[in-house]
């Protein structure tokens, strides 16, 4: 998520709080005061201050990032998780009134996707700390969805387990979607681990890259992905878990989406629903762009046929992060707004369509975008 | 059925071990036979409250003696109907004599609508035999099924059983003729679905699922190994034990081939795991029986012991000279034929069918 900088005062370790524009008595200790100006009296002491006074006097030891360019200060809005770090850098971590927070449980994977947007590294944090500390800071804030994602989050398995309980109870009607490669979940017990937490609001996204055992294995860069993923599934739908398929179309799979639709129709009809998702080029992908690119416009037939294939055969199904420029008119009812809204954004050739209002747009991360993007005008 | 003998059965359909448990009261007329009928339905219920099971009952009746008071009972008790219709009145009326004098089809259908306005316009099923009568008039059949409101139709050849095997010379008909008459109705019925009156034909469903989709269709008749004995039986009224209706109307003729047992004198284990069934099963698996073995249609279709035995004297059955065999592979054929072609407005059809949604749902 975003960033900010400026100059810090009287910090000495990362505090993580809740963004709030008056510190009032009743605003809880938690918060972290936003003032474009030097508050002249604080009611009570924040945990923190964001400010763009340049001066640091007068902060009677309370830590601060000053000097933040005041633009950027007002993309914080009220209800916001942020953590400050000692060398001045400012993470934004929940965004208030967003359906599309994620957190993050490790940078690890078992994976190594050939077009992987965020490549692993070693973990350096401890994530369950981050993401209870979050979420504990939002309990009171009405959260339709949110992200579980990685690296591979099963790899964390019991930090997840706690995570997933911790949404069950203290966000009782918030929809949970989990990012996953499957290959952990091969394994019944483990699944039936994550079952047995009961939140009937989860959803587990799983990757498929290829109804191609070999092909899977080798987009994913995991011999024997293929048959675990296969296995999860079949794990997950025999404890009657809520599944979502999600395929990254890129160069090595863009010709076989007809065929992916019907494996899929034929050995996971129990899913609820498919994603068909343009690649994001950044991280790996972006790395390996020579080997992965081919522009969504050439693999509109099939996707339209791959579409057509689920729909006709009762199977939800959606297009995520294709701009509506790009698909075909009869398709649009299956393109929702699907890029996170701190990652959407519109090029400089969007600027006179008047269809953004209701465009899944493209993603703000990506180094390289369609040729062939243009404004629709009627 | 007697009540001490309803009593037996049950004992018997309880101590099965499947989890679902649907009751069809046939007969004769099962009406005329109320207070067992009712019987059977409460003390089903009752045992049920401690199995547990799915429990689900149907009453085939030509509704023509149908009281009030049953009918409040079929509601109160979720008692779905499965009646008989054979078309427009004076067909229906030349098939189904009553045993007074008048129109069977007359009392039919103030009966119909008076059981939809009591249960629900969706609460009877029929049923359609066809003779040699229909074969040229299946239209008006079809049409008079849309006229009253029903879902769809299925369109099922004459099978050599019982009554119709003895009026054969007049009703019966050659089954090429019926696979070119089914052919004319379901391109009739496919029309009615594009001209955007939605009407299923429960064959074509059923064929089309196995084929296009991964689903069973659950349609016992069609299957391998054959379902009787295994995925329904038939309790005579003397308690006598059937795979399957057909084996029982053989019985009717003197020929006890396919009595699995009595519930008087059998146990469940004797009956459901005796050798009679054990080879019912064992050799009615389209994988192993000559002509099913290699034929290229096996995985969509499926093996009738009973009708083998009818036309044959043996459960293995005569494929080249299979009247049974000759129907499947002829409408399996002409299915392919329709996937083949794949016009797609035929196939939105289909699949408007196959998915329980109205073509347009299908559209894109």
């Amino acid at each position: 998520m975003r960033t900010l900088r400026g100059v810090p005062c009287n910090t000495r370790e990362r505090i993580i709080g809740r963004v709030s524009k008056r510190c009032l008595p009743w605003t809880g200790s938690d918060c972290i005061l936003v003032s474009p100006q030097h508050p002249s009296h604080l009611l009570r002491k924040p945990l923190a201050l964001l400010t763009s006074a340049p001066q640091g006097d007068d902060l009677r030891g309370v830590p601060a990032i000053i000097g933040i360019e005041s633009s950027s200060l007002e993309l914080l809005k009220e209800g916001d998780v942020v953590a400050i770090y000692p060398d001045g850098n400012v993470e934004q971590l929940w965004l208030a009134n967003s359906d599309s927070n994620v957190l993050f449980m490790t940078h690890t994977c078992n994976c190594h996707c050939i077009m992987c947007p965020q490549p692993s590294r070693r973990d350096d944090d401890d994530f369950l700390l981050i993401n209870r500390r979050i979420l504990h800071l939002v309990r009171k804030q009405r959260v339709r969805g949110l992200c579980i994602t990685g690296g591979e989050p099963t790899l964390r398995m019991d930090a997840l387990c706690e995570l997933i309980r911790v949404c069950r109870t203290d966000f009782p009607s918030t929809c949970v979607n989990l990012l996953t490669n499957g290959k952990i979940l091969r394994d019944f017990d483990c699944a039936k681990r994550l079952a047995l937490i009961g939140n009937h609001n989860l959803t587990y996204c799983v990757s498929l890259a290829s109804d191609i055992p070999d092909e899977h294995d080798r987009i994913m860069d995991s011999k024997g992905c293929f048959n675990e993923v296969v296995r999860a599934l079949q794990n997950l739908a025999l404890l009657s878990q809520r599944l979502e398929i999600r395929i990254v179309i890129h160069k090595l799979n863009a010709t076989r989406l007809p065929q992916m639709a019907e494996f899929i129709y034929r050995n996971f009809p129990f899913v609820a629903h498919t994603a068909w998702m343009v690649m994001e080029t950044t991280g790996l992908a972006w790395q390996n762009l020579q080997q992965l690119w081919v522009d969504p416009s050439e693999y509109v037939p099939q996707l339209r046929e791959a579409i057509a294939h689920l729909h006709r055969r009762n199977l939800d199904t959606s297009i995520y992060n294709m701009p509506l420029c790009m698909i075909p008119e009869p398709l649009w009812s299956f393109a929702p707004d699907s890029i996170s809204d701190w990652k959407k954004t519109f090029l400089p050739v969007c600027s006179s369509c008047i269809k953004i209002p209701s465009c899944p747009g493209v993603f703000a991360t990506s180094k390289f975008h369609s040729t062939h993007l243009h404004p629709i005008s009627s | 059925m007697r009540r001490e003998t309803a009593q037996k059965v049950l004992d018997m359909v309880f101590s099965g071990p499947s989890p679902c448990i649907k009751i069809e009261f046939q007969g004769g007329e099962p009406t005329l036979n109320w207070p067992v009928l009712q019987y059977i339905v409460r003390d089903a219920q009752r045992r049920n409250k401690a199995a547990h099971k799915q429990l689900d009952f149907v009453v085939c009746t030509n509704l023509i003696r149908l009281q009030p008071p049953m009918v409040e009972f079929f509601k109160d008790n979720q008692v779905g109907i499965s009646t008989s219709l054979d078309g427009p009145a004076e067909i229906h009326d030349r098939h189904r004599l009553l045993r007074t004098t008048g129109s069977s089809y007359r009392a039919f259908r103030t009966n119909l609508d008076y059981v939809r306005g009591q249960m629900g316009n969706d609460s009877c099923s029929a049923l359609l035999t066809i003779t040699k009568d229909h074969l040229g008039n299946l239209n008006r059949v079809i049409d008079e099924y849309v006229h009253l409101g029903f879902p769809g139709i299925f369109l099922r050849s004459l099978n050599p059983y019982g009554m119709a095997a003895a009026h054969w010379d007049q009703i019966g008909y050659p089954i090429e003729a019926f696979v070119e008459a089914y052919k004319d109705a379901l391109r009739y019925i496919i029309d009615l679905n594009l001209s955007g009156h939605r009407f299923e034909e429960y064959y074509a469903v059923l064929i089309l699922t196995r084929i296009l989709t991964p689903f069973s269709s659950g349609f016992v008749d069609l299957q391998s190994p054959a379902g009787g004995g295994i995925s329904g039986a038939i309790y005579d009224f003397n308690g006598e034990v059937y795979p399957c209706d057909e084996g029982r109307m053989l019985a009717k003729t003197g020929d006890k081939f396919f009595c699995l047992g009595n519930v008087y004198t059998d146990s469940y284990e004797s009956i459901f795991s005796g050798e009679k069934l054990r080879r019912l099963v064992r050799t009615s698996c389209v994988e192993t029986l000559p002509g099913c073995a290699t034929c290229a249609y096996q995985m969509f279709c499926g093996a009738d012991p009973t009708r083998n035995y009818v036309e044959s004297h043996d459960i293995v059955g005569h494929r080249p000279t299979s009247n049974f065999c000759r129907k499947h592979y002829l409408l399996i054929d002409h299915f392919l034929d329709l996937v083949h072609e794949n016009r797609p407005e035929i196939m939105r059809v289909f699949w408007s069918w196959m998915t329980g949604r109205s073509s347009n749902e299908v559209r894109l």
